[in-house]
């Protein structure tokens, strides 16, 4: 048995009422799935704390410790190594497990939890007769109760004395899946991948749409988009992913509509496309990660127009959000230098030299109306991608 | 034949010679060509990286493939203290050329301590004393390719991370990877060789830990992200990710075989006499050993008329001197030592075949 186990408290979870089962159960899930590939573990829940035990030889628990600090839902975690109940056990096991930290440091204090009342010392009792024990040990410290440099914790619970020191704040939020389920417009650019993450910290189960137009883009933004979605589903949890085949219809707005409102009236298909797919899915959302007034297509007036085209709430998470900080997400996730290698995706083809700033929806209306849109998106032969985040 | 010089290199596993020849014959296309025959090469090297990077216990955008496992020891070393002026670099005593030769040079600007093995094996107490605030860089290799010692890698990193000293560790791999159990990302940096595990020769590379920085000391068309300009080995690099992806899962089976067969040369090459150089917690891929008075030299030519071809040391420096040996103290042996290096593809029967040999030759060289 490895004495060391992983300790999770759970953030906003706690505060649900008759919910609150389900979404522990959800986020067990989500533990294990992100545990994928650190051996056999067993993982359980206790009294808003889930615990992490490794049940192979030499497990890579600080590899396993990134990996839970990716999944939505946890507050904070430690690894903890679990004790004995005998007192002088208990001490020597404390003093060896928290010397590398307590070595470091000019304070400390100790805090107990007993939550078996029948261990025979009471929390103040631990953590005076602890206290005495590790300052005989390290002599150099002092006692600070109000802001010590380290904090050693001693949870007596089932039959186990848990020692650990300072907690690591992790991803927080809800666990992903938990509240419903939406669409992700996923194009290969910076925003998207960190909209679909932000949307997945607050409980979102999140799919993508994916459109592509070869051969006006290469393979291999096909490929970066696969990747983004990967990177992403650390986070999210497994994506599926659908790409929309988009040239025949680009060609056809390209060929039939004014060309200063080719990007609005191609967002507004996308939009159209996306819903179908959301509502044939039980999708209940879109999602982009439109920033008002970062492109042309995302002025107010474009996105009043576009949004116009959604039968769905459409979520924009960044629409008041610096480019900077969203670039910040993306490099804190990973998605960063993906989303800057260099091959066009759908937007950027066919982009009019001066496209309206600001179009009023009943022009667009107008011209949309030129194009036979039942007839061009009638049989779109969508390719379908579970994308995994171990794949 | 008997082939028992795996250290030097190694024969290339028949699944990954296919491969090789698939993609020099029909798959040949340049991965950093646009087009989807382009493509179909990239998938290729991703695949190889993928599985290089499950053996090694890392993340796959931690591996850069290199031409060759001296050339990444060469980009880790020197690309670590690029941008540094002075310090200390800690090392072992017994290295390979292709890590020693680049620190004689660095030499000149930095501090070198090298660390002695005790009994022929670095110990992580050595390690905790030659370590200072000022060292700028750890190469300690995993196991050690004359002898089989092993460097107790895990120790001396909790050490250094313990210590707070901000140096990174790599590790020349080389005879290490997929025959020791080890997770490399427990260090910073660490050299693997394709030719030493059952893939073509002309092929290396390099984990590097992510977000640590690197100076590239190539330039070019910036292959792997800049680190190795070069049009990638597509053949070499495939061939190896297979046979990775063959050899960790026959990991334990063929260990327990080597075991045996180490195991039948040792006991047989006492009982003729000889002595075991090689610790006695060595990999069991490498065996040392010594007849004194026999010059290693004249066994292993003998033992080559009868296809038995074995090794006097590493056979990249097999013609001077050994280094390795004055380091374990062995230096008086140096001319007597013999390397049996095994693989996959060695059996016990062969094993019983050379010691018939040995004794053979031991009856017909005289003592010098």
């Amino acid at each position: 048995m490895n004495p060391e186990v992983i300790l999770m408290k759970l953030g906003e979870v706690v505060l649900k009422g008759l919910n609150r089962r389900r979404l522990e159960d959800l986020l067990i899930k989500n533990v294990k799935t992100a545990l994928h590939g650190f051996g056999k573990v067993h993982v359980w829940e206790s009294q808003s704390t889930i615990f992490v035990e490794f049940l192979e030889e030499d497990p890579d628990i600080d590899g396993a410790k990134i990996a839970l600090k990716k999944v939505f839902g946890i507050m904070n975690l430690t690894v903890a190594y679990r004790g004995d109940y005998d007192w002088e056990t208990l001490k020597k096991q404390t003093a060896d497990y928290v010397s590398f930290a307590l070595r470091r440091a000019k304070t400390f204090k100790v805090d107990a939890r007993r939550s078996d009342k029948k261990y025979p010392m009471g929390s103040p009792e631990i953590c005076r007769e602890m206290g005495g024990h590790l300052l005989s040990k390290f002599p150099h410290l002092s006692v600070d109760v109000h802001n010590p440099d380290v904090t050693v914790s001693i949870e007596i619970r089932d039959g186990f004395a848990y020692i650990h020191t300072n907690p690591e704040k992790a991803a927080g939020g809800l666990p992903a899946g938990t509240g419903g389920h939406g669409m992700l417009m996923l194009s290969g650019g910076i925003d998207s991948p960190v909209a679909g993450y932000v949307m997945a910290k607050r409980g979102l189960k999140i799919s993508a749409v994916h459109f592509e137009s070869p051969p006006y883009t290469s393979p291999r933004a096909k490929e970066k988009v696969l990747t983004l979605a990967k990177k992403m589903s650390v986070y999210t949890g497994p994506v599926d992913l659908w790409i929309v085949p988009f040239t025949e219809i680009q060609e056809a707005i390209r060929d039939t509509c004014k060309e200063d409102l080719f990007t609005i009236i191609m967002r507004r298909v996308m939009l159209k496309i996306a819903c179908k797919l959301a509502k044939e899915k039980n999708a209940r959302c879109i999602i982009t990660g439109e920033s008002l007034g970062q492109v042309a297509s995302q002025t107010l007036g474009a996105i009043q127009c576009t949004d116009a085209a959604s039968d769905l709430p459409v979520f924009r998470p960044f629409i008041g959000t610096d480019k900077q900080d969203i670039v910040d997400i993306a490099r804190d996730i990973d998605t960063f230098e993906t989303s800057i290698l260099p091959y066009e995706d759908c937007c950027t083809v066919f982009t009019p030299k001066h496209p309206k700033t600001n179009p009023y929806l009943d022009e667009v209306l107008e011209e949309e109306a030129k194009l036979d849109l039942d007839a061009l998106t009638a049989n779109l032969a969508l390719e379908y991608v579970k994308v995994k985040p171990w794949d | 034949m008997i082939y028992m010089d795996n250290a030097a290199t190694t024969r290339v596993l028949d699944e990954a010679a296919a491969l090789a020849q698939h993609c020099m014959t029909e798959e040949y296309a340049n991965p950093e060509s646009l087009h989807d025959f382009g493509l179909q090469s990239e998938h290729r090297v991703s695949s190889a990286r993928k599985q290089l990077a499950a053996a090694a216990g890392v993340t796959e955008e931690e591996i850069f493939f290199a031409p060759s496992a001296t050339i990444a020891n060469h980009t880790a070393i020197r690309g670590a203290v690029a941008n540094k002026k002075r310090g200390r670099i800690i090392t072992t005593a017994f290295e390979h050329p292709a890590v020693e030769e680049t620190l004689k040079d660095l030499e000149k600007t930095f501090e070198v301590v090298r660390l002695i093995p005790d009994h022929g094996v670095i110990t992580a107490e050595s390690f905790r004393d030659a370590l200072s605030p000022d060292t700028v860089l750890v190469t300690c290799m995993q196991v050690n390719n004359e002898t089989g010692a092993i460097t107790p890698l895990k120790e001396m990193a909790k050490i250094l991370k313990q210590s707070g000293v901000d140096a990174p560790f790599h590790t020349d791999a080389v005879q290490g990877f997929l025959k020791e159990s080890f997770r490399y990302s427990l260090l910073d940096m660490a050299t693997f060789a394709g030719h030493k595990v059952h893939a073509p020769k002309g092929v290396g590379a390099l984990y590097l830990r992510k977000n640590l920085r690197v100076k590239p000391q190539i330039s070019g068309g910036g292959q792997e992200k800049n680190l190795f300009s070069g049009t990638h080995n597509v053949p070499a690099i495939a061939a190896w990710g297979e046979a990775c992806r063959i050899l960790q899962a026959e990991k334990e089976k063929n260990r327990q075989r080597i075991e045996k067969i180490n195991g039948i040369l040792r006991d047989g090459i006492l009982a003729l006499g000889g002595e075991i150089n090689s610790p006695a917690d060595a990999t069991p891929y490498v065996l040392n050993a010594a007849f004194r008075g026999r010059l290693a030299e004249n066994i292993l030519h003998y033992l080559s008329q009868k296809e038995i071809y074995i090794s006097t040391g590493s056979a990249c420096s097999a013609k001077k001197p050994s280094r390795v040996m004055a380091a374990v103290g062995k230096g008086d042996l140096s001319r007597y030592s013999l390397r049996f290096s095994f693989s996959r593809y060695n059996t016990e029967e062969e094993a019983c075949q050379v010691l018939d040999a040995l004794k053979e030759a031991l009856n017909h060289i005289r003592k010098d």
